[in-house]
């Protein structure tokens, strides 16, 4: 499990760094986006392999050792709050580039800063 | 001020910036409730200083009353208290700046609420006494930081915002990931609780290369030599007061997680202080030397001083890399951290005045090329005045505030033997100088033109800005005069990092605190052994 | 605004299921998972749904007050919260709890718990409700 999540985390790594370096400043934010996925689910192999253990749900009768970890579940609970809020940020931000300068090429942007 | 009342840092620039959003249509209560807030946040914070820096004790509270590794503490030792009285002050003023200059449609409705959360994003990262919690603190600094630097949506601004934005997000993103992995190697995230584990010297050896990837998570945020690159490219195209704000507070805050990190956290921890010692040393001088130069080629005032605040972080990263030097006498570091803090302090209010002059000056002439300008000594002769303060205290001239933090630093540099970065230190502030009589000469001497030449009928009204700026000059003239009282401040603050068991035991209670491991020749085999039990598995 | 009869219709009947949905999400997160964050997702897809079949008028008829003062209010519901317990002189976010005899429950036996936690839970639903809204009101804002 640990091993795919692994795998996982790194297929995701290197589909944003891919993504990152478009052309285009929407891939680079769908890279970004991402990113953040795969960080979150780095934490996740952090809480060890969930085999055999239970959500963290705390009820009568039930053994703390046979829980999986929570924190690392309210830390990503937490990242992808923050990281909702950025997205929507972000695509703001490319709403309003878009409107004041019809492109979104970051080769034209990029031309544009020496003018 | 009592134990529980530190959360007001967190609380007060919140409830501002939901007053304020729920007075987004009345502009002028916006106002005085802002500056209210603001005020009463100056008021707690000395209040604070006040508490611990006679006896050096520190204030802790536990959120929601969970002990100390599990719940979520909040922490202010003197450093955190000098941060915060400094701070705030530097915002009052900015606020100040902004309320008198800016255009109403400047301020839009939302201008305030951003201001107030990124004043909380701030002080929240001064007192937080939990990881991850600095993370979150960070990335609501960042947030509002992002919408303020959109305001106004002007073609430049938003060519320069995806820059910034995206290269914070890559960097928080691996501040999470870090975080992670932190987790899974060490069990906890409490700054206390890993200081204790750094302490007993029982990092596992595999936590190693993460914590030392942490230089590159604060060293973006700080604007250090690899990765300054975004800095200078976007604070210019900001307004004025914005990139004073920016200037003084952001890359601070940098700076100030880089000290309780590597220098309490982590500076007892042998096997990572020599990885990261002579890295900080060497980024040192490179960062600072690279952006005086830097500061010296460019031609407008507001790319002057945005590649200017890199330089000036050399000369904390060179207080920081000493003080976690391995084989320097702990007087010796101390004096290294008492100057990084010093200067610090010096930095936030003097790089902000600034700022805030060069946006005066475009005021008075219309732009802030120094090819376009000049002769402004005549027409706005305080102006002229405060600026000389402020840029003779940049370049640390004797009985300003420059002149005593970069006056420490050196001594630690000599007394450490660490000739190199002191000399390049020495020439870097020959530069510095030079930069500043570059706008001095060519802004407030050379023969009048500008737009106060062309239609010197428009009087621009410049007495609030003067006042802040005049605030903030007053401000650095008193750690100029007074440098003993806020260098014996500085000192306390820093002999508390570099022996942080004090910090631990306020934190995690008088059982969990180990004895101090001095430069302990224990082998690292027996680490994986004795490393701290984790919570799940 | 062009919209199918078979969404107007069916935004009739799942608008207000969603949203009783997400007071009973609300509620039950206090002990299971749920909470305010979750049911605020909740109400804000209701409330989407709402405005993709009726329009942004029909939104703002139904909506008390803007949804920037839905931000405000739960921000402001969730600070006092912390400060209640902040009053008493104990560690901000301090929570209190106790049971609650409810009459008109079926099951007699029935104690509810109340929690000062759900104050802030109902401030992070408004906050969260608030924020999509807003955020897809913005957004979509350009492609109308």
């Amino acid at each position: 499990m640990n091993l795919l999540i692994s795998i996982m985390v790194g297929v995701l790594f290197g589909a944003s760094a891919f993504l990152m370096l478009a052309r285009e400043l929407k891939g680079v934010c769908m890279g970004v986006f991402l990113l953040g996925h795969g960080a979150n689910l780095a934490i996740l192999a952090v809480s060890g392999t969930p085999a055999g253990k239970l959500p963290p749900v705390l009820a009568y009768g039930v053994d703390l050792h046979e829980l999986v970890d929570p924190l690392p579940q309210a830390l990503i609970l937490t990242a992808i709050v923050i990281g909702f809020a950025v997205q929507a940020l972000l695509l703001t931000i490319i709403v309003i580039t878009w409107r004041r300068h019809q492109t979104l090429s970051m080769a034209v942007l990029a031309e544009e800063n020496d003018h | 001020m009592t134990q529980h009342q530190i959360v007001l840092f967190v609380v007060l620039p919140m409830a501002g910036g939901i007053a304020t959003m729920f007075l987004h249509r009345f502009h002028m209560a916006q106002r005085w409730v802002g500056a209210g807030f603001l005020l009463l946040n100056i008021y707690f914070a000395c209040m604070a200083l006040a508490t611990v820096v006679p006896t050096g004790s520190i204030l802790v509270s536990q959120m929601g009353n969970w002990p100390a590794p599990f719940g979520i503490t909040i922490a202010v030792d003197t450093l955190s208290a000098l941060m915060l009285t400094v701070g705030s002050i530097v915002c009052f003023c900015v606020f100040l700046y902004c309320v008198c200059q800016f255009d109403r449609d400047q301020q839009g409705g939302f201008f305030h609420p951003m201001f107030h959360m990124l004043m909380l994003g701030v002080q929240w990262s001064f007192i937080t006494g939990d990881f991850f919690n600095l993370f979150v603190a960070f990335e609501i600094m960042l947030m509002a930081s992002y919408a303020i630097f959109c305001i106004g949506t002007s073609k430049a601004q938003m060519k320069q915002a995806y820059k910034y934005v995206l290269l914070n997000l890559l960097g928080s993103t691996m501040f999470v990931t870090c975080l992670g992995l932190i987790y899974g190697q060490l069990g906890t995230l409490n700054m206390a609780d890993i200081t204790r584990i750094a302490m007993a010297d029982q990092l596992p050896k595999t936590s190693i290369p993460i914590l030392v990837m942490m230089v590159l998570v604060f060293g973006g945020k700080t604007a250090i030599f690899p990765l300054w690159y975004w800095l200078p490219d976007t604070y210019h195209t900001l307004p004025s007061a914005i990139g004073g704000l920016f200037a003084g507070l952001l890359t601070k805050v940098g700076a100030y997680v880089m000290i309780r990190v590597f220098v309490m956290m982590l500076g007892t921890s042998q096997a990572i202080t020599e990885i990261v010692a002579p890295f900080l040393l060497v980024t040192a001088g490179i960062t600072m030397f690279l952006g005086v130069l830097g500061a010296v080629s460019m031609h407008t005032v507001r790319r002057i001083l945005s590649i200017h605040i890199i330089s000036q972080v050399g000369y904390m990263l060179m207080g920081m890399g000493l003080a976690i030097t391995i084989g320097v006498k702990p007087e010796i570091k101390e004096l290294a951290v008492a100057g990084a803090i010093f200067f610090i302090l010096h930095n936030m209010v003097v790089k902000c005045c600034l700022f805030l002059c060069s946006g005066l000056m475009i005021e008075h002439a219309g732009d802030d090329d120094l090819g376009k300008i000049g002769g402004l000594l005549k027409r706005a002769p305080w102006l002229a005045t405060l600026f000389m303060i402020a840029a003779l205290s940049l370049a640390g001239l004797p009985p300003l505030s420059g002149f005593f933090g970069k006056w420490v630093l050196l001594s630690a540099g000599f007394r450490s033997e660490h000739y190199i970065v002191v000399s390049i230190a020495v020439l870097t502030s020959l530069f510095t100088l030079l930069s500043m009589l570059k706008i001095w000469s060519y802004g407030f001497w050379s023969p009048a033109q500008g737009k106060h030449v062309d239609k010197p009928q428009i009087l621009p009204r410049t007495v609030g800005g003067t006042w802040a700026i005049a605030l903030l000059v007053l401000m650095s003239l008193s750690m100029g005069f007074g440098a003993q009282k806020y260098y014996s401040m500085c000192a306390t603050a820093a002999k508390s990092l570099i022996d942080p068991s004090a910090y631990v035991r306020a934190v995690l209670g008088e059982r969990n605190t180990p004895k101090r491991v001095l430069n302990n020749p224990v082998s690292h085999k027996t680490h994986v052994q004795s490393a701290p039990e984790k919570i799940s598995h | 605004m062009c919209t199918s009869v078979i969404l107007k219709v069916g935004a009739r009947m799942i608008v207000p299921l969603s949203l009783v949905f997400a007071v009973f999400i609300y509620f039950k997160g206090h002990q299971t998972p749920g909470g305010g964050f979750v049911a605020g997702l909740v109400a804000a897809v209701a409330l989407i749904v709402h405005r993709m079949s009726f329009g942004t008028q029909s939104l703002r008829r139904m909506l008390p007050f803007s949804e920037r003062y839905f931000i405000a209010i739960g921000l402001t519901l969730a600070l006092g919260t912390g400060f209640g317990a902040f009053a008493q002189g104990l560690p901000f976010l301090t929570s209190a709890h106790g049971y609650l005899h409810l009459p008109t429950t079926i099951n007699q036996d029935y104690n509810f718990e109340w929690a000062s936690v759900m104050a802030f839970d109902l401030g992070v639903f408004m906050v969260v409700a608030g924020v999509v809204v807003g955020m897809i009101d913005v957004l979509t804002k350009e492609v109308q």
